[in-house]
């Protein structure tokens, strides 16, 4: 809302710079965004008055105009437009003015005569759109006065960013309210005097009527029948007062209309009253599917929510939201009807919002007009085109109004108030407090309670803690004591998650990973390339708004934004990437569908080398190996002691026979794989990937904190080589298996420290190589003890795997 | 043969001695010497059968000369330790250094820890809730109605008619309060998402809600823990300024500024030269909102406040750039 403190001044005689106001309103509820001088860039044009016209020697359309602009000489002006007349007024640029659009004048000779500036139109000069001649300014401002100042346009203007529940400040009189409260100062409302006891009687009721089918909807609806009309632009005072406000002058009808609106908040809507067919205005819903044009020469589609304004034949207009095209007030309209209503504010938020239009009409509306304001504003904006000797206005309007609102009482206790603000004040304070913003306050039988009426424009006030915050508002924040709570929810014990969450992190990261946040939705582009499709398609959660394609579904799986992220750095020539990220995926519930499932997932992934390379260190590429030593660093650090089998079912992205399923308790909670080369292509990654992805549940469920330490070995371990060949197919973690499964007592570790495929071997044979260490909690082991148990993994082996010991054929 | 003459063999060894250059020539020296088979211990060995007279002259000279010897080498040995570990080691030290590499937590979760871990030093416990979320919980119950011009402040995403992508986390609270009794103390962090993408938007971002509940419970108190907050985050000098605001889970509501971090209220570009920064939402909370969760408004008070994450990162991080956040650039991410 852009408030022009010129015309602020008219309201309530303020002493504070724009500065100081701007601060205070801030201070008090109201943001001031930016105090602007909106016309600030016409400060060197002034005004002049054409003393004489001579026509131009050498140009048929020229004119030399002698221009008394204040100075003791006058200037010569060559000016071609038609409409110069000798003792007008115009706005004149002089040398060195930059004008909008960036034009910059000079002295200058046109046509051979000399031209000592510019006399401009008002498009010229960036203030209208009107082209049409020189600016014709009232007889009586004195040339040499810089035109901002004469047009009033010079004034600072208040951007002022209203919340939403202070409808009532979208107008002048409610910032003016609040200005005399913080100032101390007198405040003037403007009433028509003239109009105000002609409800329902007199000329009107021969010129218009008014039914109003959905009382619901439009509990007041008011009506004014105008003639004698002669629409043309209104005086510039008016047209300033608008574009300072930011709205575009048109016409001296419409302009009046939009003047009341800002000055009081309540819209006003002109009808051609001839273009009303018989006369008869009916409010009502619309029927499903009946088409309406409004002034924006859009076609829209009603249903029978909207409210919309009739006559006895068409619709004229959504209510409170924009009038029809077919009854707009035209260069021809000589009648008008004017319209100043009550609607439901949800209605008409409901019906702007299906209509795609928020105007400031509808603005004020959805938020809630004052509705002791209707009448006014209507007898207000009459007797202005009145004024303005635009029109004559007919004896008597019409007023549909069955039921009084109600007004707004609450009960209020000081007390509760103080104690719900840590503040000590008096009940007196709080009465001059409340009283200062427009509050009606009584005693009631109870002494430490106040019957307090709300005056009809505040709707946002409805109970006493509404009142606590004017109290507090008047008072000021920063003055209430800051105080620490005393409460015994502070010793309560922490149940989340959070914690363990920033646990799995803090682990990753000292596995060498840089966490990756992702936005939670992805465009189905991302996810064909991801393989997520055919048998592997995942019914996702959609969007039904998103902002582009590219963000229409919630993610079922983190896999393609890490690759994603991926294919990016790679683009920017970083080859060595270790990257996880935690988050949530979200499916559809079958069921319940206000409750999709969510799950949390921590993926990880590495590409490039295993470790960054040194001087004397060339690091090898990261293989499958390193994502798993990855995984089962990350499940040890939770002592979880998962299993890694061959993937049962592959995965789409997944590369064939490079991936493990990982399982916790029977349960397949996680996987490691190598991506495959084909979904590595579509994300233009052309090295290879290898992805750790695991349930956040299995760490949940799984975890254990307890320790238990055990005895540090006393007596001398033996360890024991053995080497086996076996077909290629083998898998060597089964072995392992097995042979912890014997669960030989002084068996201490099984570890593989050689896989061997080459010359040595067939060719479709290994060789892999263990190391057995033996030992014994309670004695030195001797070498027959060690030997039967050696013998007996040795023989289990044998029984259990196609193999052979080298030297055996 | 006939064993050499003690003198030859004293005479032999020093001379060895003093031309060894090495510990291990020195040990050979010892060895040749003072060895099982070395020249002192057959000459000793052969004493016996020496001539009565020569044997305790060539005795006692023999042993001599075993001490003597057995001193000199350890003396020398001594001496070539020490001259070797004088000796300047043949490295560049300037070479860099084999790092041991960590990675790095996103600054969001940096920030989102540190600020968690204030409350939870205040007293606070740490709630969440779904990304996904019944419009009930997101905005009746926090006294938002449909077709209240309120909703307008945050941009929506639907899933459904009545199924949104959480707007702010303040959803929680009433999560929390449904299931548990006052008195309760939580601070709620989360991803949170508005149909709206700018320079200075993301369409999802981060908050954290923080929600206290109990007998008793004033703005002053709620001012209280949003200084000491404030302070811990950044330092006691920056100041706080309450502005009364309109939030419809709240009342009284207010806007929670602080003294500019950048340019300490100077005024610079971050603060657009006002000196106050926008960092937080707060308030009492609503009575309606007590009601939708059943909790008695005649005995308990409360206060809430939110904060976006996203903007206390750039400020106490210098990030200059929103997007910078979902870029997922290694060269960025590697600086936390």
């Amino acid at each position: 809302m852009k408030i022009s403190l010129n015309w602020l001044k008219k309201f309530t005689d303020f002493k504070s710079s724009p500065e100081e106001l701007a601060e205070a309103l801030t201070m008090t509820g109201l943001e001031v965004d930016s105090i602007d001088y909106p016309f600030d860039y016409l400060k060197d044009v002034i005004t002049g008055k054409i003393e004489k016209i001579t026509p131009h020697p050498n140009a048929d359309k020229l004119r030399i105009c002698m221009v008394n602009t204040g100075g003791e000489e006058n200037l010569q002006i060559v000016c071609g437009a038609p409409n110069v007349y000798e003792n007008m007024i115009g706005p004149v640029a002089l040398p060195g003015t930059e004008l909008p659009g960036g034009i910059k004048l000079k002295k200058s000779k046109i046509r051979g005569e000399v031209s000592l500036g510019m006399l401009c139109s008002s498009k010229e000069l960036g203030i209208t759109e009107d082209g049409s001649g020189i600016m014709d300014l009232p007889s009586d401002i004195a040339p040499g006065t810089p035109l901002t100042k004469a047009l009033g346009l010079d004034g600072a203007v208040l951007e002022v960013d209203l919340t939403p529940n202070r409808a009532d400040c979208l107008s002048l009189i409610g910032i003016a309210r609040e200005v005399s409260a913080i100032e101390g100062t007198k405040i003037n409302i403007p009433s028509s005097d003239k109009y105000k006891d002609e409800k329902n009687k007199g000329e009107i009721l021969n010129k218009a009527s008014v039914e109003v089918k959905d009382q619901d909807l439009c509990p007041k609806y008011c009506a004014r029948y105008i003639d004698n009309i002669k629409v043309s632009p209104s005086p510039f005072w008016l047209q300033s007062i608008l574009l300072c406000s930011g709205v575009r002058p048109i016409n001296n009808i419409v302009d009046v209309t939009n003047y009341i609106m800002l000055e009081t908040g309540q819209p006003l809507h002109a009808f051609d009253y001839d273009e009303i067919k018989d006369s008869k205005i009916i409010v009502q819903r619309a029927v499903d599917g009946e088409k309406f044009t409004a002034l924006d020469g859009k076609e829209r589609t009603l249903d029978s929510e909207m409210l919309m304004i009739c006559d006895n034949e068409r619709k004229v207009a959504a209510a409170g939201i924009m009038g029809g095209e077919n009854s707009e007030i035209t260069d021809k309209t000589t009648k008008v009807l004017l319209e100043s209503a009550y609607f439901y504010p949800p209605s008409i938020r409901k019906s702007a919002k299906k209509m795609g239009l928020s105007t400031d009409s509808s603005h004020r509306f959805e938020r809630g007009v004052d509705p002791l304001q209707v009448e006014n504003a209507l007898n207000r904006a009459a007797e202005l085109i009145e004024e303005l000797g635009n029109g004559i206005t007919a004896e008597g309007y019409i007023d549909t109004q069955t039921k009084q609102f109600e007004e707004t009482q609450i009960i209020f206790s000081p007390s509760d108030c103080n104690k719900r603000l840590g503040l000590d004040l008096s009940a007196d304070q709080c009465v001059s407090y409340l009283e200062s913003v427009g509050f009606t306050v009584e005693k009631t039988d109870s002494s430490s309670q106040y019957l307090v009426k709300v005056p009809s424009y505040r709707v946002d006030i409805e109970r006493p803690e509404d009142l606590s915050e004017e109290i507090a508002r008047r008072y000021g924040y920063n003055k209430i004591p800051t105080t620490f709570p005393k409460s015994s929810a502070f010793d309560k014990q922490d149940e989340s998650e959070f914690a363990l969450r920033l646990e799995i992190k803090e682990v990753m990261k000292s596995l060498g990973f840089n966490e990756a946040i992702n936005y939670s939705f992805i465009g189905s582009s991302l996810i064909q390339k991801t393989g997520l499709v055919g048998d592997f398609h995942i019914e996702p959660v959609k969007i039904l708004n998103p902002l582009s394609e590219d963000q229409a579904i919630m993610r079922t799986d983190l896999v393609p934004g890490i690759l994603e992220n991926i294919s990016s750095n790679l683009s920017r020539q970083i080859t060595t990437l270790k990257l996880f990220e935690t988050g949530q995926v979200f499916f559809p519930d079958q069921e319940l569908i206000n409750k999709s499932v969510q799950k949390e997932y921590v993926t990880a992934a590495i590409t490039g080398n295993r470790r960054n390379s040194l001087w004397d260190d060339k690091s090898p590429e990261a293989d499958f190996f390193d994502i798993k030593g990855v995984a089962e660093a990350f499940f040890e650090s939770f002592n979880i002691t998962p299993r890694f089998i061959v993937s049962e079912t592959n995965l789409p992205y997944s590369r064939l026979g490079a991936s493990a399923d990982i399982i916790i308790n029977n349960e397949k909670l996680g996987t490691v794989f190598e991506v495959s080369p084909k979904i590595l292509k579509n994300f233009d990654i052309d090295q290879k990937v290898f992805i750790f992805s695991c349930q956040l549940e299995a760490v949940i469920k799984y975890r254990s904190e307890s320790i238990l330490s055990r005895e540090v070995p006393k007596f001398p371990a033996i360890s024991r080589d053995i080497t086996i060949i076996t077909p290629k197919s083998t898998q060597a973690g089964k072995i392992i298996e097995l042979i912890n499964n014997l669960d030989e007592e002084i068996l201490e570790n099984i570890i593989l420290f050689d896989v061997y495929e080459g010359k040595a071997v067939n060719e479709n044979e290994k060789s892999l190589s263990f190391r057995i260490t033996y030992r014994s909690s309670k004695e030195t082991l001797k070498d027959k003890q060690v030997n039967k148990v050696h013998e007996k993994i040795t023989s289990t082996l044998l029984k259990n795997f196609e193999i052979r010991f080298p030297g055996q054929d | 043969m006939a064993p050499e003459s003690i003198d030859g063999i004293e005479e032999q060894a020093l001379k060895a001695i003093e031309g060894a250059d090495t510990e291990e020539k020195l040990q050979d020296i010892k060895t040749e010497y003072l060895g099982r088979k070395g020249k002192i211990t057959l000459f000793l060995r052969n004493i016996p059968s020496l001539p009565p007279e020569e044997k305790p002259v060539a005795g006692k000279k023999a042993n001599l000369l075993k001490n003597r010897l057995e001193q000199e080498i350890s003396d020398k040995i001594q001496a070539i330790e020490e001259a070797v570990s004088a000796r300047p080691a043949d490295i560049d030290v300037t070479l860099p250094g084999r790092k041991p590499k960590t990675g790095t937590l996103h600054p969001i979760t940096k920030i989102q820890k540190e600020i968690c871990s204030i409350f939870f030093k205040l007293g606070f416990q740490i709630a969440e809730g779904p990304e996904i979320e019944a419009d009930w919980y997101n905005f009746e119950a926090l006294n938002i109605p449909k077709h209240h011009p309120a909703r307008d402040m945050q941009d929506t995403f639907y899933i459904s008619d009545s199924v949104v992508l959480r707007t702010h986390t303040s959803p929680i609270q009433i999560r929390y309060m449904e299931k548990h009794e006052p008195p309760i103390s939580i601070i709620a962090p989360g991803k949170v998402y508005r149909c709206d993408s700018d320079i200075t938007h993301t369409p999802m971002f981060h908050q954290i809600e923080g929600l206290l509940v109990d007998k008793n419970i004033s703005f002053g108190d709620l001012k209280g823990i949003l200084e000491s907050f404030i302070h811990n985050l950044f330092d006691k000098q920056t100041s706080l300024r309450f502005r009364p605001s309109f939030f419809p889970f709240t009342e009284p509501s207010a806007e929670v500024d602080i003294k500019c971090v950048m340019c300490r209220g100077a005024g610079c570009r971050v603060c657009s030269n006002t000196g106050w920064l926008e960092v937080l939402g707060s308030g009492m909370v609503h009575p309606a909102v007590f009601e939708n969760v059943g909790y008695d408004t005649s005995v308990y008070s409360g206060f809430a406040f939110g904060m976006g994450v996203e903007r206390l990162a750039m400020l106490k991080y210098g990030i200059d750039d929103l997007r910078k956040f979902y870029e997922n650039d290694y060269r960025f991410l590697e600086q936390f």
